[in-house]
């Protein structure tokens, strides 16, 4: 019985400390949208909080009316579906020889991904790098450089570890190939994985930022969270460093749409991959 | 066995790298291919300009404005300046993100543009003491004639480096920034006059706390730096505005000055009175205080004058703000910020391929007849003149309103057509009048001992200042303070700019 109470306490605690925590990320989120369909005068007199006034949609008709959100949407979209799948190819066909014990340098070849996660070769010989290879004003510079992230390999490796080596072994003793082994039957088995792990990769390549502004000057080349930063470093007056005087100042309400329909495309994502991701939080756990 | 193993390994990288490079959508091809035909002829000291021309500008708010088919590299602006100077010219932009990174980098890199712009006096020293940048002294005598109306020789002499120039100031043409603001409905409505005094002002804030039980002057000095920005109309009547001040023909740092503590004991008296806004240390912005008429004075952007009266017609109330004259203290100073320094530079990079197209190029477009091309636009298209008289409506304007970012400098005509197609003009002008208050060190070279220090020193002194103002602090501990800023490095770094100083 006491058991059963501590319980009930235990799950209202958890259900008010939960609900907190799920506030404190959407309260801001509303915010935003609710000053993205306001009046720049009541921005201006800081009215708006969770509610809009002055109801209209100029700011979105604003943000839209850059050709430069075109240009830059559709670079991101592409970075994005591309960059995905190459870091997903790579990844997969990375990690699966590495989870394979008859692999015999496997040792060394996971010490030459890992020290990358701590140790980089800094920033001017990586441009250097990538301006020999040719990839300098091109989308491929925002792809390559960062096409396979150790972490996720890692992720990777271990689920490919927990599966049971008979599968392996019955589908050898068939004549089944590498390749085969590994597209037929350890993909499927982990899907969730390959989910959450596309997931982390998409979300990384739609909010690329750093390596477009080192890499890329052509400004139709240009991905979505640099114009973004742009629409919203012009909305201050006066910042004679950035404007050189006189340049035309982004309103507030304006910046919010910018931020809204720079988010929302990558949101639409997450519910159709949710499902994998309650499997996918497991990864590498015991299968029961 | 191990052989087919192989086999199929090395065939799916091979059919890896296939895919990635079938898949070349992405890569656009950039619209205008510069042709390298600079490659053949010999590099520097040429006697012929090549006629590729790169430049590379800071970044400028009004790239984001290009409609339709036009881009920065192709419109019939840049289409005019590359008939009028005979240049192939490529224009491209840094980022608007942390630029001086991005500079270091194409340096390193070697693949340099004929022509640059590069932000704030250390990071052009910087680059002037690696020998990164060309030595311009020869190259203004000989191709850029017209450079006199851009710079003065006192800017010009600023920039020596080893008594070498290697920097065109990119001359900055508006003189006014921040200013002091009042609401001139509400001080109308209670038959008040705009204050011309300190002790004015104390008064007429004291009739409106009594009449309409608001704090009258709001300030947002939450962030670095906005603490003098703010007060500035006010530090300035007790000659203390400006980082430093001449005094017995040596410089001084203004904050450790009597006056200095003069100035902060009247804040405080304000503050203690509920004449000045309570939060003002914490606000980040002010402007709704004045929309909302919870605050009748505050200093403001000169272009944000016209926000805030927008919104002020918007709102069912009315109302308008007016640019006033910075209050006079008891030794007859005023003054507002100088807004007229340059701190941005045009350089030519010591490896550019094109340095005396680089040279002509700038002498082009300093011509009074570019100018007019770059403010304007295009003749009986964009505008029409008649006696001198440039007339052009907001709609012309706005179509093309990217024009100035060809530019590399501003003129006071450039600027005005500008302002006035924005109808700024009758925030800016009144405030020409106003005195200016003049800081010795930005005609100063860099000083390592001042220059590393600066940041520090004045977060420093902004952060005891609002101390105490707001009692956090005992102002009997003034002189401790001035102690503890010696000891920051305050004392060295004044030394520093005096050797330069006191040899002028």
């Amino acid at each position: 019985m006491k058991s059963i109470r501590g319980e009930s306490i235990f799950s209202y605690v958890n259900v008010i400390v939960l609900s907190l925590l799920s506030l404190s990320t959407v309260v801001p989120f509303i915010h935003i949208i609710a000053k993205s369909l306001s009046g720049e005068t009541y921005i201006l007199a800081k009215e708006i909080w969770l509610w809009p006034k002055g109801f209209n949609f100029a700011s979105y008709e604003y943000v839209l009316s850059f050709k430069q959100f075109y240009i830059s949407f559709s670079n991101s979209l592409l970075i994005t579906i591309v960059g995905t799948a190459i870091s997903m190819a790579v990844t997969m066909l990375a990690a699966f020889p590495l989870s394979r014990r008859s692999f015999p340098l496997k040792r060394a070849f996971m010490l030459f991904f890992v020290i990358t996660m701590f140790f980089s070769g800094g920033l001017i010989p990586t441009y250097l790098v990538v301006k020999q290879l040719g990839l300098l004003n091109t989308l491929w510079s925002i792809m390559l450089p960062m096409a396979l992230a150790p972490f996720n390999l890692i992720l990777v490796r271990n689920f490919f570890m927990s599966l049971p080596e008979a599968l392996e072994e019955s589908a050898i003793m068939d004549g089944a190939s590498n390749i085969r082994i590994l597209a037929w039957i350890y993909l499927p088995l982990s899907l969730p994985t390959i989910a959450t792990i596309a997931m982390f990769y998409a979300v990384g390549y739609w909010n690329s930022f750093f390596q477009a502004m080192m890499y890329i000057t052509d400004r139709g080349l240009m991905p979505l969270q640099v114009f973004l930063m742009q629409l919203v470093t012009n909305s201050k007056p006066g910042d004679m460093a950035i404007s050189g005087g006189l340049s035309e100042i982004t309103p507030e309400s304006a910046t919010a749409a910018a931020i809204i329909c720079v988010v929302f495309p990558i949101l639409c994502v997450y519910p159709f991959i949710q499902k994998y991701f309650v499997k996918g939080v497991m990864l590498g756990a015991v299968k029961g | 066995m191990m052989f087919r193993k192989t086999a199929v390994i090395s065939m799916s990288v091979v059919m890896c790298i296939l895919f990635m490079s079938g898949c070349s959508t992405g890569k656009d091809a950039s619209p205008s291919g510069t042709e390298k035909t600079a490659a053949t002829s010999e590099n520097g000291g040429g006697a012929k300009a090549l006629k590729d021309l790169k430049i590379t500008r800071l970044y400028h708010g009004v790239m984001e404005q290009f409609k339709g088919s036009d881009t920065m590299n192709s419109n019939k602006i840049i289409n005019k300046l590359r008939e009028n100077s005979g240049f192939n010219i490529q224009y491209d932009s840094l980022p608007n993100e942390n630029p001086a990174q991005k500079i270091s980098i194409i340096f390193a890199s070697g693949d340099v543009p004929d022509l640059m712009m590069v932000a704030g006096k250390s990071d052009y020293f910087k680059l002037a003491k690696q020998g990164a940048l060309e030595p311009l002294d020869d190259l203004i005598a000989k191709q850029i004639p017209n450079l006199s109306t851009m710079a003065s020789k006192e800017t010009l002499d600023a920039l020596r480096y080893d008594g070498k120039i290697y920097a065109i100031p990119y001359r900055n043409a508006l003189k006014v920034g921040n200013g002091l603001v009042e609401r001139a409905d509400i001080l109308k409505e209670l038959n008040l006059n705009a204050p011309t005094t300190i002790d004015e002002f104390y008064s007429t804030m004291k009739t409106i706390k009594e009449k309409k039980n608001i704090a009258p002057l709001t300030m947002a000095t939450s962030s670095a730096g906005s603490f003098f920005d703010g007060f500035f109309p006010f530090s300035a009547a007790y000659g203390v505005s400006t980082p430093t001040v001449v005094k017995d023909g040596k410089l001084k740092f203004s904050w450790v000055q009597p006056e200095y503590k003069e100035f902060i004991t009247t804040l405080k008296k304000w503050y203690d009175e509920g004449l000045l806004d309570p939060e003002f240390a914490v606000n980040k912005d002010s402007k709704d205080k004045l929309i909302n008429g919870t605050a009748v004075f505050n200093t403001l952007y000169f272009s944000s004058g016209i926000d805030v009266d927008k919104a002020l017609q918007e709102k069912k109330n009315g109302g308008n703000v007016q640019f006033i004259a910075p209050p006079v203290g008891k030794n007859g100073q005023s003054g507002i910020q100088d807004a007229s320094i340059s701190t941005q530079y045009v350089i030519i990079p010591k490896q550019a391929k094109n340095k005396l197209g680089a040279a002509q190029y700038l002498n082009f477009l300093y011509k009074p007849e570019t100018d007019i091309l770059i403010n304007y636009g295009i003749k009986d298209e964009d505008y029409t003149e008649a006696n001198g008289a440039y007339t052009q409506t907001k709609e012309q304007s706005d179509k093309i309103s990217w024009r100035s970012m060809y530019g590399l400098g501003d003129t006071d005509f450039g600027i005005n057509a500008r302002l006035k197609a924005k109808s700024l003009l009758p925030y800016y002008e009144p405030q020409l009048a106003f005195k200016k208050s003049r800081e010795e060190t930005n005609f100063a070279p860099s000083i390592e001992a001042y220059d590393s220090k600066f940041a520090e020193l004045r977060n420093y002194v902004e952060e005891n200042s609002m101390k105490f103002i707001m009692g956090k602090r005992d102002l009997s501990e003034f002189d401790k303070f001035t102690q503890e800023f010696d000891a920051k490095g305050g004392k060295a770094a004044i030394d520093a700019v005096n050797e330069w100083y006191t040899k002028k």
